[in-house]
């Protein structure tokens, strides 16, 4: 599991703008606006990879209970699936 | 090709032209400063520029050189605001106006209402507030603060200005049958300030554009309002966006309560102890216009509060009605004032001296005021040959030295 396009990441107030590096992006106007478990998530789909990758990283950031963690890996591929942005 | 040099945000940039039409555009912002970058149009812009907007191809026709000839100042616009991004200068979708120095810019969707927005606050204040841009102006983003710049693209009105005045605070404007202004966190308006903003496809630029409004989320307040088309829309957004000076309080609220500060009005008031309260009134003089519907007038020995030349704003005594101003002294003072009708913004009503609130009405007040009236001459004798004698003193001191 990977990212279809390259972003580059951009701190802005609380959040972060993720920002396509490809030119075929602009066909897909998209600005992805993502918090920091989203930006680190965002980072690690950079390169091909796995839930259960990214969940494993995840624990080893932040405290919290590995359902937790997990839940929120899973809400964020169906969202980028939705918006077609994963290979 | 036509060319001309022009000063934007602060920057001076040479633009070439196919045609007249963005140089008359530019007018205003000519510079004969050295340049620091050139913006040429070429054909490709143009291209471009005419596959964005297929309304003004059909409606022209695609070859048409009229069509060219409104494209290119999109073109130029485009160009000219990725160009600016060097200098961390940011194009931005919004009606800007100034007042009393500080600018509050309202962003929203086109034909949200914007500009019908800053026309009501330049109804509401008359020649305190100037429009810098109502369209397009342009941001200079540091750490340092945000500063308006006012730029040709300045909307279907014209209403623009070249100057640079510094930032308070961003609006977006929504419409609503009732009206309400509350400040937020910029990260609750993110999307609608980046999507106000020009960002270009360019990565580079974006990377910028996002850096820039990063800073900006930093440097200004940030607020939301609901609004109609009246004015009371207008009134609603400026108290919750200005900082109020006193005219404002006292047209808004109608009482002003301060402290009173300096020893002009002892021995009935004293500094850092005593409060007064101010209403408004109507200074109007008999024969003259009127200068607004209160129905109290200035009377003689009111105590009122004005506003000098200077900008100072001062609480004294009228001493004298003349056919055209008052005269007006402190308590503590000697010398009348020459106050005209339009200077006084309210009068004194009520005080607070150690503790106890005291109405103007007051049968012991109105004494204190015609003993402290009719005793004028006489303390002004005293106040001169005081000082004549002290005066005395110091030249018999600097003649016994010299002996």
């Amino acid at each position: 599991m990977k990212l279809k396009y390259q972003y580059a990441i951009q701190p802005i107030a609380d959040s972060f703008m993720a920002m396509a590096i490809t030119e075929e992006q602009k066909a897909q106007n998209t600005l992805l606006r993502v918090n920091q478990t989203g930006k680190d998530m965002l980072e690690m789909l950079q390169q091909d990879t796995t839930e259960e990758e990214l969940v494993k990283k995840l624990m080893e950031q932040y405290e919290a209970a590995e359902p937790v963690i997990r839940e929120s890996v899973q809400k964020f591929i169906t969202e980028l699936n939705a918006k077609g942005l994963l290979d | 090709m036509f060319s001309g040099n022009y000063k934007l945000a602060g920057h001076t940039i040479r633009i070439e032209s196919f045609y007249e039409k963005v140089q008359d555009l530019c007018a205003d912002y000519v510079s004969a400063d050295p340049v620091e970058a050139t913006l040429t149009i070429t054909q490709e812009d143009l291209d471009f520029e005419k596959s964005q907007n297929e309304v003004l191809q059909q409606e022209y026709g695609e070859y048409s050189d009229a069509l060219l000839q409104d494209l290119e100042p999109l073109a130029v616009l485009r160009k000219m605001a990725n160009l600016m991004l060097q200098w961390n200068v940011l194009l931005f979708h919004g009606s800007a106006v100034a007042v009393d120095g500080r600018c509050y810019l309202f962003t929203a969707k086109s034909g949200t209402g914007k500009s019908t927005h800053t026309r009501l606050w330049r109804k509401l204040l008359g020649e305190r507030a100037m429009m810098v841009n109502d369209d397009k102006p342009l941001l200079h983003i540091s750490p340092e603060g945000v500063t308006v710049y006012g730029t040709p693209w300045n909307g279907k009105h014209h209403l623009s200005t070249n100057t640079a005045v510094p930032l308070r605070s961003i609006c977006l404007v929504t419409r609503g049958e009732t009206n309400s202004c509350v400040e937020i966190k910029p990260e609750n308006m993110l999307e609608q300030l980046i999507s106000q903003s020009f960002i270009s496809w360019n990565l580079q630029n974006r990377l910028a554009a996002i850096g820039l409004l990063n800073i900006l989320t930093q440097q200004v307040k940030f607020y939301q309002m609901s609004c109609n088309m009246e004015l009371e829309a207008a009134i609603t957004s400026y108290r919750a966006m200005a900082p109020q000076s006193l005219e404002d309080i006292l047209r808004f609220e109608g009482t002003l309560i301060h402290h009173v500060k300096g020893v002009s009005m002892e021995p009935l008031l004293k500094m850092n102890r005593d409060l007064l309260v101010v209403e408004r009134c109507n200074p109007s003089l008999p024969g003259q216009p009127q200068l607004n519907n209160e129905t109290r007038p200035v009377k003689l020995h009111d105590v009122v509060l004005f506003k000098r030349k200077n900008g100072q704003y001062v609480l004294h005594r009228v001493t004298e009605i003349k056919e055209d101003h008052y005269l007006i002294t402190g308590d503590n003072c000697m010398l009348p004032e020459k106050v005209f009708p339009e200077q006084i913004l309210g009068v004194m009503t009520h005080f607070t001296r150690k503790g106890v609130t005291h109405s103007v009405s007051e049968p012991n007040y109105l004494r204190y005021v015609k003993i402290w009236h009719s005793t004028y001459m006489l303390r002004r004798i005293y106040n001169l040959s005081t000082r004549a004698v002290r005066k005395m003193k110091e030249m018999l001191k600097k003649t016994s030295k010299f002996q």
